[in-house]
């Protein structure tokens, strides 16, 4: 786990792999039954630690205007990490599905206790952050985000 | 903002005299909300911001993002502007603005990192390129001898990174040495302000894109020698629709001749109406 900060507040990342238990995840999270509050990333989409800041910094001044788009401050972060508009679309895409195993926590403002509470959450073992790059799905990437 | 001053002042004056004492700390602290709301940006990242540049449309701040040392343009509302379209106004700049400079990387043409947009304190905020402007280059030749290898270098990077953009159908807006950073140690082209960009094929639009290059070439870095030609050379090779583009250009140095010349002309004999709308079509 790696805490980063990010316009005055912090964002805890911690980056998993050979996650056995995506599906419960998923349905807890659509309950909102999830304790603590997280938000799981499609880890394979993500290069480098700095888009994920740059979508949690915006993430943050939305909270600060009080004008999220999506339900809860958490789902907003995986919504503006895909870059689109459409919430459905971009939580199936940047989020978790049932078949994930390679995953990227986040937490904003996380204690460590709460740290320690998804760790057990979530069973997989939990690998460098530093790794992101090398295991990102380049194609997917591009294709995703339309670049060339 | 009348309003607010009046009450706390009124709360002030009502308090002990503690509270008198603390009067300048507060009005400090209004003051600092009353100043253009990204000061208070700063407070909230906890990092400096350093005026760079001040134009007539935004001023230009130094700061640091998610760690990472960037840039923030900020437009101003104009005062003598009525407010609803001085909002609008700045909002649709702002917008076209982050587009045009997405568009021009997606065309592959490198321009700073976009970080973040800000629709309500008029803000982007994008990567920090470390190294000198091409102005800067030119001129220094200017002062000590130029270099042939690099000045080709440039030229030829500067040409190829116009013709992809106009192949793409985008149009820079204003093309000056100032507006064209060499990227220290990879010495990478990357073009920065796309505020008066617009997408347009017309190759009248990207004539007027060039010429406006060259005049600025030529006022400012005229001892370079004919740095255009080798920019347009290296146009040519790379842009597909370099040859109407390069007759309207030619026809805007003809037109300029001309007009260098109209009232001589004006003076003799008016033409026949064609020609004339040739010059007002100029």
């Amino acid at each position: 786990m790696k805490v980063f900060e990010v316009n005055g507040d912090t964002l805890a990342l911690a980056l998993y792999s050979d996650v056995t238990n995506s599906k419960e995840l998923l349905e807890s999270m659509q309950a909102g039954t999830l304790e603590p509050e997280v938000a799981f990333l499609n880890a394979s989409l993500i290069p480098d630690v700095f888009p994920v800041l740059a979508a949690a910094h915006k993430t943050l001044v939305s909270k600060s205007r009080e004008s999220l788009t999506t339900r809860t401050l958490h789902s907003e972060l995986v919504y503006n990490y895909s870059g689109s508009k459409h919430i459905t679309e971009s939580l199936k895409r940047c989020g978790i599905s049932e078949s994930s195993t390679y995953v990227l926590a986040a937490r904003f403002n996380a204690s460590s206790d709460e740290m320690k509470a998804v760790e057990k959450l979530i069973h997989g073992k939990e690998i460098d952050l530093e790794d992101l790059g090398a295991r990102a799905d380049q194609a997917q990437i591009q294709k995703d985000f339309s670049q060339s | 903002m009348t309003v607010g001053w009046g009450s706390s002042c009124r709360g002030l004056a009502g308090g002990s005299h503690q509270e008198m004492k603390r009067q300048p700390g507060l009005m400090m602290e209004l003051n600092s909300r009353l100043v253009p709301h990204i000061w208070a940006v700063g407070d909230d990242v906890n990092s400096s911001l350093i005026l760079l540049k001040q134009g007539a449309e935004a001023r230009v701040f130094e700061s640091t993002f998610a760690g990472r040392k960037s840039i923030i343009k900020e437009r101003f509302s104009k005062k003598y502007r009525h407010p609803l379209l001085d909002s609008k106004l700045t909002l649709k700049r702002l917008n076209a603005e982050a587009r045009c400079m997405t568009k021009a990387r997606r065309l592959g043409v490198c321009t700073p990192v976009l970080y973040f947009v800000d629709p309500v304190l008029h803000t982007l905020t994008f990567e920090y390129i470390e190294g000198p402007s091409v102005k800067d280059i030119l001129l220094k030749f200017g002062l000590h001898g130029v270099q042939e290898e690099q000045l080709d270098d440039i030229a030829t990077q500067i040409g190829s990174a116009i013709a992809k953009l106009h192949d793409g159908g985008l149009i820079h807006g204003d093309l000056t040495t100032s507006n064209m950073l060499i990227r220290s140690g990879a010495n990478g082209l990357v073009l920065i302000d796309f505020g008066l960009s617009f997408t347009s094929t017309l190759p009248e639009d990207k004539a007027v894109d060039l010429y406006v290059l060259e005049r600025a070439l030529l006022s400012m870095h005229s001892s370079c020698g004919n740095v255009m030609d080798r920019i347009l050379a290296a146009y040519r090779k790379s842009s597909k629709q370099w040859s109407s583009t390069l007759n309207k250009l030619a026809q805007e140095l003809v037109g300029e001749a001309l007009l260098s010349s109209l009232f001589q002309m004006l003076s003799e004999k008016l033409d026949s109406p064609e020609n004339l709308n040739f010059y007002y079509g100029l």
